[in-house]
């Protein structure tokens, strides 16, 4: 064999990629040509020195990173959220009305995976981003902003019946069993450390603790937890009663009702008080839960009827409280029969918002 | 390739049990880093893929067939990304070989030196800095010839899965594989010694 063909071989000779004889050939070959074994050993020094190339390490929190990236919403929500600047309207109490609030859903389509809601009314195509876009505004200005912010081009429909309609359609979970059916329990589960809304907008009236600490709460938290760390069991306390259960699966919708109550309970025993006040929604037989746990607070999210938040109230005179509705809001007899949405924050912190 | 563990590991995250999806990035976290901080030389861009890869895993798994290698479609993924980003940032006129990334050796860091087309006195060579020219010429190879190297003696896979990840014909990887390794020798040449 020719020096040539042999150091053209060279390669895959030293992968072992050579048939018998052809391997043959070029070991009688080495055996004699200097000049060719030279070239091998070169060739061998890069391979080996190649493969001591040392690894190296990926930085800390990648997988938190790549969860974050997991969470971001698509471009398409990036872009919707813009339009729909939060908007804050700080209404002094004593001035408060009760009016009918509409809720703005903005349903997003996602191209993997689409929802479709086969209940009446209820919007096609909605996304389960981890958080949607909340707004809500008092019913005049309302249809304003959906006429002039929202483009035709965007692919989602508004609900064809009344909001408040789909609040209970939705509350009554119906929708759970639904979205089970067609996700399981996987997505569910990774939803789960969803951030809540960013920049949520806090409804004028009906939200009564207005400044940035509150929606501080709302806005998103890191995913903590050291790798390894079962990270769905983050939000989730796995001591969660099982009527907890059904909400998760509506978090991975866009359509919940808008945040009308807001209250605020100090607390210096967070696991006390936090299972006191578990027993005292479960007695008013409130369910549809949501509970969010974090170091120093917890937060409650759940629908309400105006005469079970009134006794609810009257038991929470025990805590130190920081905000609370007004008695008059809560009397109202427009909201009787509608349920009203509350979060509810047990905090350790002792700033005052 | 796959042991019954990976298997299994794959199936939970298909069906989305909790933690499946955190514990197949732990385990294939360093892997897919280190073949796309080979592919682009710049830790941030690596950092930058292959969260990304990462991501485009979660939102497929599903629809992954266990009939093909994990390995293969992770490799793939990752190969396209890097490729894709080293296509932008050529476009935009940036190289991302960054020689003045540090290297990292067994010792620590070491600042990375260029290797120069003289041959140098061998004498004066030391272990890290054989092994800091071999990164610095590894790096300076165009991104085709790179990336054969970086699957084949980096990452140790065979002619075949190499033409699977690539979508190349053998023959074609055989050649360019020996291509490569010419054009390293030529670049260490001497220095070795």
């Amino acid at each position: 064999m020719k020096c040539a063909e042999v150091k053209n071989l060279l390669s895959p000779y030293l992968d072992g990629d050579l048939d018998e004889k052809k391997k043959q050939w070029i070991d009688e070959h080495l055996a004699i040509c200097s000049s060719c074994a030279k070239e091998l050993e070169e060739l061998k020094e890069i391979i080996s020195g190649l493969k001591k190339i040392p690894e190296v390490e990926p930085p800390p929190y990648f997988l938190e990173a790549v969860h974050a990236r997991l969470e971001e919403p698509s471009l398409l929500t990036k872009v919707l959220k813009r339009l729909f600047v939060p908007v804050y309207i700080k209404v002094p109490i004593e001035a408060v009305a009760v009016t009918a609030t509409v809720i703005i859903v903005v349903v997003l389509v996602q191209k993997s995976e689409m929802m479709r809601m086969t209940q009446t009314g209820v919007p096609v195509g909605v996304h389960y981003e981890p958080y949607a876009q909340r707004t809500g505004v008092p019913e005049t200005q309302a249809d304003k902003l959906a006429k002039s912010r929202i483009p035709a081009s965007q692919e989602f429909t508004f609900p064809e019946i009344h909001p408040r309609e789909m609040d209970r359609q939705m509350l009554n979970g119906d929708f759970q069993k639904m979205s089970q059916q067609q996700y399981g329990t996987g997505i569910t589960k990774s939803m789960e450390t969803a951030k809540p809304t960013k920049g949520a907008v806090v409804l004028g009236k009906k939200a009564e603790v207005l400044d940035k600490s509150a929606v501080s709460v709302l806005s998103g938290y890191k995913s903590k937890g050291v790798a390894g760390e079962d990270r769905s069991e983050l939000a989730v306390k796995e001591s969660m009663p099982a009527s907890y259960e059904p909400y998760y699966s509506l978090a991975k919708t866009p359509i919940t009702p808008i945040i009308e109550r807001q209250i605020i309970l100090k607390t210096r025993e967070l696991d006390q008080d936090r299972t006191k006040l578990e027993t005292i929604l479960k007695e008013l037989g409130i369910t549809n839960i949501k509970m969010e746990t974090y170091p120093d607070k917890v937060l409650f999210s759940f629908p309400i009827l105006a005469n079970q938040l009134e006794v609810l109230l009257s038991k929470l005179k025990d805590w130190q409280v920081i905000s609370l509705p007004a008695k008059e809001i809560a009397g109202k007899e427009e909201t009787t029969l509608e349920p009203i949405s509350v979060k509810l924050t047990l905090t350790t912190t002792q700033e005052t918002p | 390739m796959e042991q019954i563990e990976d298997i299994d590991l794959i199936e939970r995250c298909k069906q989305g049990l909790p933690g499946a999806f955190d514990e197949f990035v732990l385990k294939y976290q360093k892997k897919v880093f280190n073949v796309a901080y080979r592919l682009l030389n710049n830790y941030d861009e690596a950092n930058d893929i292959a969260q990304e890869v990462f991501v485009r895993v979660f939102r497929a798994i599903k629809g992954f067939r266990q009939e093909s290698s994990i390995f293969t479609w992770l490799y793939r993924i990752t190969v396209n990304l890097s490729k894709n980003r080293l296509k932008v940032l050529a476009r935009e006129g940036r190289r991302t070989e960054s020689l003045d990334d540090p290297i990292s050796t067994e010792e620590g860091e070491i600042k990375r030196e260029v290797a120069e087309d003289k041959p140098l006195p061998s004498e004066i060579l030391e272990r890290e800095e054989k092994a800091q020219l071999i990164e610095a010429a590894l790096a300076s190879l165009d991104d085709e010839f790179r990336t054969v190297v970086v699957l084949r003696d980096i990452e140790g896979l065979s002619y075949e899965e190499i033409a699977r990840i690539i979508k190349i014909n053998i023959g074609t990887v055989k050649s360019r594989l020996h291509r490569a390794r010419l054009i390293l020798k030529e670049k260490l040449k001497g220095a070795l010694r």
